[in-house]
């Protein structure tokens, strides 16, 4: 990145925080920035399928707390590119999820493998007359054969007049596939989400799900299962269909069909 | 004449001292018998004239000792003896006798009371000469210990003795003709120390007693003797060459071979370490072989474990009995118990039907990930490898080594399972609709990978290549799939699945 550039994006960020509007054409260009730079520290901790085999190995030997620092810079960006998203006329949650995936870029998680997540996910609720956006993404990290992913669900409200980040969910779903999709909730006056995923490389292929009640306030995990081998799920927002070996490489395969009830699914 | 007196009494007096018979040729006028009392006198005069002299004043020079509990010879010299009285007195003198044997000599014995405890004297007189004697506790042994037993012709060894009272005590070998060198000393109260050479020549055998005072209870024994005869010139074997060994067995045996079938022996074993793979840093811990002590005749089997648990090794191990030494090893592969267990979780099944390429071929997969920086970075060993988040089939309770895992491990792990799976680095299952997806795209040779369950994900979708091995056996759950199709990266152009034998 130009050194002009980041001038000009630090020069617009405190325009920002000192509560001036930007023109359109301002607000233009520091999305424009914020590609750029998001582009550049992405390829610092993150080496996709086309990336050079020395960018490739200096992805994946970056200390752990480097990658933690620079995820942090991605995430703020991201932040702000949602933030950005809402801040036009009649935000629609498909019209945030492909401003989200713009910028993701390659570490998009379904840009490792179409099977790996339905991410970025953005859906507005309805919470006590009051709007709500849920939005799900995740950062890839690292690379080689098996990504160090790390996904994210928040919930974003309008306050003092402009969208902010509110919530976010407590996720266990490093280095795995992510999958988010919204459920009958079974307790009035929530949203629930239902997440699941498995570990990149896991010759089990482990089904992991989370289901997260979203109450305007805070989110929080009411119900979950691990270790589902070989497991398949489908989800509607009336019920989750789960299939299962009933033991690791038994012949036998296990079916259940899930509904929400008031304490999660049964 | 003899005086025998009950011990703790003493009289300086004794009728000897007028006999006729005891004068000495050449008399010394005594102060205290030259003015014999006027009453003594008297009655004397019905003495002989010449039995009036004076005796001789009695010098001792020398009265021996120590002595110990028991009873112990005494030789008393000095001069003046002639005439004159002699006797000991002591608190631990239970008897004794001495008598004058020559005008330089008196003789006898003493019994010193065996409740002595600590060194006490004696007093030996002889008429008003008198010598101290010191009485010492019988010395007591309790240990012997030497560098080698017995003591074979032309060779050194030294020796000690342990034990109490051996202060003061004077230490000797009953016999030094079998040594071309010794010596012995009292080192302290409780211990004696010596050393022997054997005469080269040396043919016989004896005891050599190391005496210790003159007690013959306190000596101690040693043999003394030629070197034994060789043993019978024999063979030694061992079976098997290679021996496949997990850390948690404990039944497993290397056989020892003797000829002839009639010696007795008991196999030991010298091993080296020949290797740990794979090479990484720290590196993987090692294990060591431990080796029963079994003995017998014709065939010995000699138990063999490795410890620490967990950890892995190869080495050689060589079986002798005297000098003599097996001519062949036995390698001993000692692989990772985690790769053991990853083989029987993942492929077990696999082996129960027959297939015995599933589990060589997962754990060649498995190895093919170290030294692979820039895929699977911080792979680098089998613990650090197989971890339960990446494999499902670590099967925990198996802490010893079945077959055929074991031995399918053990080649992987020393290399010689010689099976084929490319550059693969992952593995799955496929359903029954995933493996007809990738039929499909086997035989379309497409560029874009089909998109099945169980798929672990490994590399990018662009770059990721299903393998289909073709010695794989179905799945044993019968769902018409083979067992595993492996995964390895591969250019965007390069078809999506394909075939390796």
């Amino acid at each position: 990145m130009r050194t002009s550039s980041m001038v000009w994006l630090i020069a617009s960020l405190a325009q920002l925080a000192a509560g001036q509007v930007p023109s359109r054409s301002e607000a233009a260009n520091a999305r424009e920035l914020r590609r750029q730079t998001y582009s550049q520290l992405s390829k610092s901790v993150f080496a996709g399928p086309t990336a050079p085999v020395d960018a490739l190995q200096r992805a994946v030997s970056l200390p752990a707390a480097r990658v933690d620092e620079i995820t942090e810079q991605l995430h703020n960006l991201l932040v702000a590119e949602i933030e950005d998203a809402l801040a036009g006329p009649k935000p629609a949650g498909r019209d945030v999820a492909q401003s989200l995936g713009r910028l993701l870029g390659e570490t998009s998680i379904s840009e490792w493998d179409a099977q790996s997540s339905n991410t970025p996910f953005a859906e507005f609720v309805e919470l006590n007359g009051a709007q709500t956006l849920a939005v799900a993404y995740g950062v890839l990290r690292s690379g080689g054969a098996l990504p160090n992913s790390h996904p994210y669900f928040e919930f974003y409200a309008p306050e003092n007049g402009a969208w902010q980040l509110k919530t976010q969910a407590n996720l266990d779903f490093d280095r795995c596939t992510f999958f988010v999709s919204p459920i009958d909730e079974g307790l009035p006056g929530q949203a629930w989400f239902l997440a699941w995923g498995k570990v990149f490389g896991d010759t089990g292929s482990r089904l992991k799900l989370r289901l997260f009640a979203f109450d305007g306030t805070s989110v929080k995990t009411i119900w979950q299962r691990d270790g589902l081998s070989a497991g398949l799920v489908i989800a509607s927002r009336k019920s989750v269909s789960l299939e299962y070996d009933k033991e690791y490489r038994s012949p036998e395969r296990v079916h259940e069909t899930l509904y929400p009830s008031f304490d999660g699914l049964r | 004449m003899e005086t025998s007196r009950p011990s703790r009494f003493s009289s300086r007096f004794s009728l000897s001292r007028f006999s006729p018979s005891r004068f000495s040729p050449l008399p010394v006028l005594s102060p205290r018998w030259n003015v014999p009392s006027p009453r003594l006198c008297q009655h004397r005069l019905k003495i002989p004239y010449w039995s009036v002299w004076a005796e001789p004043q009695p010098v001792i020079f020398s009265c021996g000792g120590p002595w110990c509990p028991g009873y112990n010879s005494v030789s008393v010299s000095g001069s003046g003896f002639t005439g004159q009285s002699a006797w000991i007195t002591g608190s631990f003198v239970d008897s004794s006798s001495l008598s004058v044997m020559s005008d330089s000599s008196a003789q006898g014995w003493v019994q010193v009371d065996s409740g002595i405890t600590s060194p006490t004297y004696a007093s030996v007189y002889v008429g008003s000469a008198s010598c101290v004697v010191v009485m010492e506790p019988e010395p007591v042994v309790t240990g012997v210990s030497t560098s080698g037993s017995p003591w074979y012709s032309g060779n050194s060894y030294t020796f000690a003795i342990s034990g109490s009272g051996f202060t003061g005590q004077s230490v000797t070998f009953s016999s030094t003709a079998p040594f071309e060198s010794s010596s012995v000393s009292v080192v302290s109260d409780s211990l004696i120390q010596g050393s022997v050479t054997v005469w080269p020549n040396y043919s016989f055998g004896t005891w050599i007693a190391i005496l210790i005072g003159n007690v013959s209870a306190a000596a101690a024994n040693f043999w003394v003797g030629p070197p034994p005869p060789p043993p019978p010139s024999i063979t030694v074997s061992q079976s098997p060459s290679t021996l496949n060994l997990s850390t948690g067995d404990t039944n497993t045996t290397i056989t020892t071979t003797v000829t002839p079938s009639a010696y007795s022996f008991s196999p030991v074993f010298a091993w080296g370490l020949q290797g740990n793979p794979p090479t990484s840093t720290p590196p993987p811990c090692a294990v060591s072989p431990g080796f029963s002590a079994n003995g017998g005749t014709g065939s010995v089997n000699t138990t063999v474990t490795a410890a620490p648990a967990g950890c892995s090794g190869i080495f050689n191990a060589q079986a002798a009995v005297g000098a003599q030494t097996s001519g062949v090893f036995t390698q001993i592969v000692v692989p990772p118990q985690i790769l053991i267990q990853v083989l029987y979780g993942e492929a077990n099944g696999q082996a129960q039907i027959g297939d015995n390429v599933s589990e060589p071929a997962i754990g060649v997969t498995i190895q093919n990930r170290f030294g692979d920086s820039t895929y699977f970075p911080g792979s680098t060993n089998y613990q650090n490898t197989i971890t339960p988040d990446q494999f499902n089939g670590i099967a925990g309770s198996v802490n010893n080594g079945p077959d055929p895992e074991l031995s399918n491990a053990a080649a992987v792990y020393a290399g010689t399972a010689n099976m084929y799976v490319a550059n693969a680095r992952c593995f799955f299952s496929p359903d029954a609709s995933g493996w007809a997806q990738i039929q499909v795209a086997l035989s379309s040779g497409t560029t874009t990978i089909p998109s099945v369950n169980n798929d672990p994900g490994c590399y990018p979708s662009s770059i990721r290549q299903f393998l289909y091995k073709s010695s794989i056996g179905y799945n044993a759950n019968r769902n018409g799939a083979p067992a595993f199709i492996f995964v390895q990266p591969r250019s965007a152009s390069a078809p999506a699945v394909v075939q390796i034998p």
